[in-house]
């Protein structure tokens, strides 16, 4: 399987992260197991990438987190995205959109 | 960068007697100067992370010594993790649109009012246009002349700080939004004060001050920031880090 590298898994942590929290809060093991399902195994972030991450983002108000009891009754910090998080989807989508176009017109990725 | 078995860092972990998950990683991330309340937080978030790990692992038929290894393999500097946490968490207090906007703006908005209280002080008499019979349109021209320069200074300031285009923009036309927020507000409580003047005489009144400090420097400004509404070069990549 194919990995992309770390620099990259870090411009697109942000997008990775938002994405996955758009379906529903989850805490950081369940972020990080979501984006490796939904990537099948591609993107991965493991924990000394994702929290710095997380933390940043709760900074700058796009995600905001708070302790939970889980299932199995075990207390975990979860995490929801806020409605400016929600704001900076599009403009973060669009932003790689055109990143992946120019590529392909550069490489021909969608033709290799 | 994850998952493995690393032999190396099993062997370091080996015989630890687990689950004090929240003791190991107090011990290992060591002191992250974030206030004690905080602090005590992250490392309950990240003994919580370990766990799950640690029992996914147990889940994948892992032993309980290679889960604790699995586990602990997403760590791979401590000290630097400690750094990038206490960087997350101490981020800048400056949120993105302060550095983008707010800055920009109000610096260009400050430096354009003083060249403007210079020029009504100390330079030539403002031109007249009479677009109107009694009142006339007064334009500093050496003021609008030297827009484009600081509506290019705040789209410039605005891009260098991270700014997306409609920040940019903002940021170079931030003057005179200041002065068509004031306008807006002054028009209807002039209306609602002063009866003796008509109505018509107002509208007009507010159409050239519209015109005069709004729209006409409003051009000139974005003319400026024109220029840096469009990505450099080097930051074409989508990558915000």
């Amino acid at each position: 399987m194919t990995i992309v590298p770390a620099s990259m898994k870090r411009g697109s942590a942000e997008l990775a992260i938002l994405s996955v929290l758009l379906e529903e809060p989850l805490h950081g093991y369940e972020i990080s197991k979501r984006i490796e399902e939904h990537t099948g195994g591609v993107l991965r972030f493991n924990l000394a990438s994702l929290y710095p991450m997380l933390y940043r983002l709760e900074k700058r108000g796009w995600v905001k987190a708070s302790w939970q009891t889980t299932p199995s009754g075990r207390r975990r910090r979860c995490y929801s995205l806020t409605a400016a998080g929600r704001k900076q989807l599009p403009p973060l989508r669009d932003e790689w959109r055109l990143f992946f176009r120019a590529l392909d017109r550069l490489a021909g990725v969608s033709r290799a | 960068m994850n998952g493995g078995f690393s032999s190396a860092r099993w062997t370091a972990w080996r015989g630890c007697p687990v689950r004090d998950w929240k003791q190991q990683v107090r011990e290992r991330l060591g002191a992250l100067g974030i206030g004690p309340e905080r602090e005590e937080e992250v490392v309950a978030e990240l003994a919580g992370h370990f766990e799950d790990a640690y029992e996914g692992c147990l889940e994948r038929s892992a032993t309980p010594e290679m889960a604790f290894a699995c586990a602990y393999s997403e760590v791979d500097n401590w000290s630097r993790l400690s750094g990038e946490i206490r960087g997350a968490v101490q981020e800048d207090p400056m949120n993105e649109r302060t550095k983008s906007l707010w800055l920009p703006g109000l610096v260009m908005l400050f430096l354009s009012s003083v060249l403007l209280m210079y020029i009504t002080r100390f330079g030539p008499f403002p031109k007249m246009v009479w677009l109107d019979a009694r009142q006339p349109l007064l334009l500093y021209v050496p003021w609008l002349v030297s827009l484009p320069v600081f509506g290019a200074l705040g789209a410039y300031w605005s891009r260098r700080a991270g700014g997306r285009v409609r920040a940019r923009i903002a940021a170079g036309v931030f003057p005179v939004l200041m002065l068509a927020g004031a306008f807006f507000m002054i028009l209807p409580i002039a209306i609602l004060f002063d009866r003796n003047i008509p109505f018509s005489m107002f509208v007009t009144s507010f159409g050239l001050m519209l015109l005069g400090w709004v729209l006409i420097p409003g051009a000139a400004l974005l003319l400026g920031a024109l220029p840096f509404l469009r990505n450099h070069a080097n930051e074409s990549s989508p990558s915000r880090e």
